[in-house]
């Protein structure tokens, strides 16, 4: 019997890879906030980067956040921005209200004035900014490539294939120096969480 | 456009997986403390319920565009010759066919008030190929 296309690909879908690579990105997109609970992985109404996922999946499943694949023939990058809008609502909800945000949203509105209330908030912000960033910069010493990679994210380059260009790095070599950071990431982790406190 | 801060790159630059194979992300998650094959179950068991859920809304969907289509063979004028035809039609529609052919049916039959034999061979015609193509597309 001929089915609804969307149900096929659905159907068809790598469940577990999609599943996993939503998560690890879903906890990732959690530490640029910094949440009441000091931790990326308890957000507010007791949700966890692994339930934002889920939640995503769901959604998709069940026509909540209809995907149409003619549009969007990327299922993967559909649900990310699920992911993505859900995280900022949860942000923005009432559970969540009284808490900062980490500094690139609040500090680059040069032409607008803040009120007092932003301003502290950013000013917060840039401590915490600056804590982590030197951190890192101590953690990655004597590592040339991620010194590299520290300095670009400073410039607000972080896409592989950017990185690629600027620095002449070819995108395998680029994709290593993930890996080397990902090598970092429990300490990386740990100072993430530390600085959320 | 606004200049990404440190944060918010270094945060995309470690949550983007591609080039990261599924077992590494895996061990990554499992350093995180999540349970890997857990997870796993629930998303499957999230895509059994979905699977069931749309299959269902489907076969609602099919069925009640059929009744549409079946009322409004029923309201229009069949010339004599093409009586036949018009329950090879109902035949065709009643069965298996896709969204595709009941969208093509229901549009030709919108269209006119009459058909001849030759407006209903045509329609066959079209019903067949659309089957057809859809199935092709299925693989």
């Amino acid at each position: 019997m001929v089915q609804d296309r969307v149900l096929d690909l659905l159907e068809s879908a790598d469940w577990k890879d999609i599943i996993f690579r939503l998560t690890h990105y879903a906890f990732w997109k959690a530490c640029r906030y910094a949440w009441k609970s000091g931790s990326a992985d308890q957000l507010p109404g007791g949700k966890t980067p692994q339930d934002m996922a889920l939640d995503a999946i769901e959604k998709v499943w069940m026509g909540v956040r209809e995907w149409d694949p003619d549009k969007y023939p990327n299922l993967y990058t559909h649900l990310k921005w699920i992911v993505d809008s859900d995280i900022d609502h949860l942000f923005t909800s009432k559970e969540h209200e009284k808490t900062r945000r980490m500094p690139e949203t609040t500090f680059d509105r040069a032409s607008e004035t803040p009120n007092p209330e932003e301003h502290l908030i950013a000013g917060e912000n840039k401590t915490y900014e600056d804590d982590i960033r030197d951190e890192l910069y101590a953690m990655v010493e004597g590592d040339e490539d991620l010194e590299t990679l520290m300095l670009y994210f400073d410039e607000g380059i972080d896409k592989p294939q950017d990185l690629a260009e600027q620095t002449g790095w070819d995108v395998t070599k680029a994709n290593n120096v993930k890996k080397k950071l990902f090598r970092k990431a429990a300490k990386l982790k740990d100072l993430i969480r530390k600085g959320e406190k | 456009m606004k200049k990404k801060g440190f944060i918010e790159c270094l945060t995309d630059f470690m949550g983007d997986s591609e080039g990261l194979t599924q077992e590494k992300i895996a061990s990554e998650l499992e350093e995180l403390g999540i349970d890997t094959a857990e997870l796993t179950a629930a998303a499957d068991e999230i895509a059994r319920r979905g699977s069931a859920a749309r299959r269902l809304a489907w076969r609602d969907q099919a069925k009640a565009r059929r009744a549409e289509i079946e009322d409004m063979l029923k309201s229009k004028q069949i010339g004599k010759a093409a009586l036949d035809l018009k329950d090879k039609v109902r035949e065709i529609l009643m069965g298996s066919y896709g969204q595709g052919a009941l969208s093509h049916a229901e549009a030709y039959f919108r269209k006119r008030d009459s058909f001849s034999k030759n407006d209903l061979e045509s329609l066959i015609e079209d019903l067949e190929d659309l089957n057809l193509l859809e199935k092709e597309k299925d693989g």
